[in-house]
């Protein structure tokens, strides 16, 4: 199967400062790919570069199988849609209105804003004005402006950055269901559990190159040091090694009826990202 | 190629706005006081009787037009517009009616409340009008595209509006004839004298032609302006 997207040694200045550095991935159809890095490290650099909103020094971007500058088509463009600090709603204005507006500008009938305002949750609020939404709801709203004209492929800028954890479930929830549907999308964030609660594979940046990229199991699993933490009922916690003597202590604890509790001692894709950077997410 | 459904999108929406927009309202009416002030009971002396007329091109014209583009700029929401369907030029097209528009209600307005003659030759009136209309609605969109918030904007239209706006003003307290000279080249200056010779039934064929000049420069400038400037 083809990428539809695909970035090979890519390198991006802004006036001779260095933001990407010999960037290369791909993104197969359907899945969800997540950017993870700290703030600084080029996640919204690498959207607008894929999202044809910037150009580049040297490498190759391919969207859709063309080269990336095709997406000016509006015939291209209007496969894709994005989400970003940029793409905000018109405050005075009501939550109708603005999807109104880009009914008209992606050439779709208006009974498609119920839909949307439905897939996101916000049914019955499209008299709102923006303004006196609250965070999450407005993020929902951009959200159902930017999956107005169905796009194969959506690109999101830390969609949930800022938002309360009530807020982040619904739209991680609403993500999981377009991505089931078919939508490939590529976001970016620095909550390592977004990355790993909703997406296929993610990709470490740091300072604008990329140090890992997978799925995140795999990437735990090959960084854990398979241990495993057995809690006893007495409040006691044994560190145990994944090998024929942890087996026997582990069978003891459940002979000796005081076994409560094993974990796995699996890292964060946190912990990761702290391993092989040496730098925190925050 | 230019799609005048997306356009009648992006004026719709700027029209709804408008209306919500007590700021923007409250500074679209203030040319009317000018014309209060300056009523002239339809007596044409100097071309200064004209200025009524100029200061709305600036204080409509110029400033609603730089304001509602900064304010897409502030608010953030013109990469969405340019992320979509919309071309460049739809944007500017769009975004540029609601300016013209407000602006030729509140010239009639002005022209009705100031009792300022115009002159019996309506056409070129009108052409006049029109061309002078896209040097202002242009400076607007500099003005706009240079400035990031709409606070921004209402200071650096002021001295727009002094210089291409109260022209009159200033060439009472000016010595120097150079300086007087070539601020008669300036589109305020032109469009009075073009007016008033059209009132006295005199040639205005060399006004026409310097605001064609200001007219195609400007929109030029605006084009250059546009592709040099970053949006975020
Ligand atoms: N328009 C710009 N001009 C100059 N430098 C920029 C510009 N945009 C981003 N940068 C720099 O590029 C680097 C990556 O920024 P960015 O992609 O915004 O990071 P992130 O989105 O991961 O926080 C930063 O060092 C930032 O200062
Ligand atoms: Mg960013």
């Amino acid at each position: 199967m083809s990428n539809i997207i695909d970035v090979t040694n890519v390198r991006k200045e802004y006036e001779g400062k260095k933001a990407l550095d010999d960037l290369s991935f791909s993104i197969q159809p359907g899945e969800t790919f997540g950017f993870l890095g700290p703030s600084g490290s080029g996640k919204t650099t690498t959207l607008k570069l894929l999202t044809a909103q910037e150009g580049y020094q040297s490498g190759n971007i391919h969207v859709f199988g063309a080269s990336v500058e095709k997406l000016k088509d509006p015939k291209q463009m209007k496969r894709i849609g994005v989400l970003t600090d940029n793409t905000g709603l018109y405050e005075r204005l009501t939550v109708e209105a603005n999807l109104r507006l880009y009914c008209k500008l992606y050439d779709v009938s208006y009974q498609r804003i119920d839909e949307v305002l439905h897939e996101v949750g916000l049914t019955g609020e499209e008299s709102k004005v923006v303004s006196k939404l609250s965070k999450g709801m407005r993020q929902r709203v951009t959200l159902a402006r930017t999956i107005l004209h169905k796009p194969e492929l959506l690109f999101l800028d830390e969609p949930t950055s800022a938002l309360d954890p009530v807020s982040t479930e619904r739209i991680h929830s609403i993500l999981r269901t377009l991505n089931e549907e078919g939508t490939t999308i590529f976001l970016t964030t620095h909550d390592m559990y977004e990355a790993e609660r909703i997406c296929d594979r993610v990709a470490f940046l740091n300072k604008g190159h990329i140090q890992l990229q997978g799925p995140p199991r795999d990437l735990r699993v090959s960084h854990s040091d398979s241990s495993i933490t057995l809690l006893l009922k007495d409040g006691r916690e044994q560190l145990v090694g994944n090998d024929h003597e942890g087996a026997e202590r582990i069978g003891a604890a459940i002979a000796s009826q005081q076994l409560a509790s094993v974990h796995s001692n699996e890292p964060t894709l946190g912990d990761i990202f702290a391993r092989v950077t040496g730098k925190e997410l925050f | 190629m230019i799609s005048v459904k997306r356009i009648q999108a992006v004026v719709i929406k700027d029209y709804r706005d408008l209306l919500k927009n007590a700021y923007m309202l409250s500074t679209a009416v203030i040319p009317l006081f000018f014309a209060l002030l300056l009523n002239q009971e339809g007596e044409v002396q100097t071309a200064a009787v004209f200025m009524p007329i100029t200061l709305t091109m600036v204080i409509v014209g110029s400033f609603i037009q730089a304001a509602v583009i900064a304010e897409e700029k502030e608010k953030n929401t013109l990469r969405g517009l340019l992320l979509s369907p919309l071309n460049t030029a739809e944007i500017f097209i769009g975004k540029s009616v609601i300016s013209a528009v407000s602006s030729l209600i509140m010239i009639v307005a002005v022209v009705l409340i100031g009792n300022i003659p115009l002159p019996d030759q309506m056409l070129l009136t009108a052409a006049a009008m029109l061309i002078s209309l896209i040097i202002f609605i242009s400076i607007g969109t500099i003005l706009g595209l240079v400035s990031r918030t709409v606070m921004e904007t209402s200071v650096i239209v002021i001295p727009v509006l002094f210089i291409f706006g109260m022209g009159d003003i200033f060439k009472t307290m000016i010595e120097a004839e150079w300086l007087i000279d070539a601020m008669s080249y300036l589109p305020d200056q032109q469009i009075g004298q073009l007016l008033l010779q059209l009132n006295n039934g005199e040639a205005v064929g060399d006004h026409f032609l310097v605001l064609s000049i200001w007219a195609v420069a400007s929109v030029f400038v605006t084009i250059y302006i546009y592709k040099k400037r970053r949006f975020d």
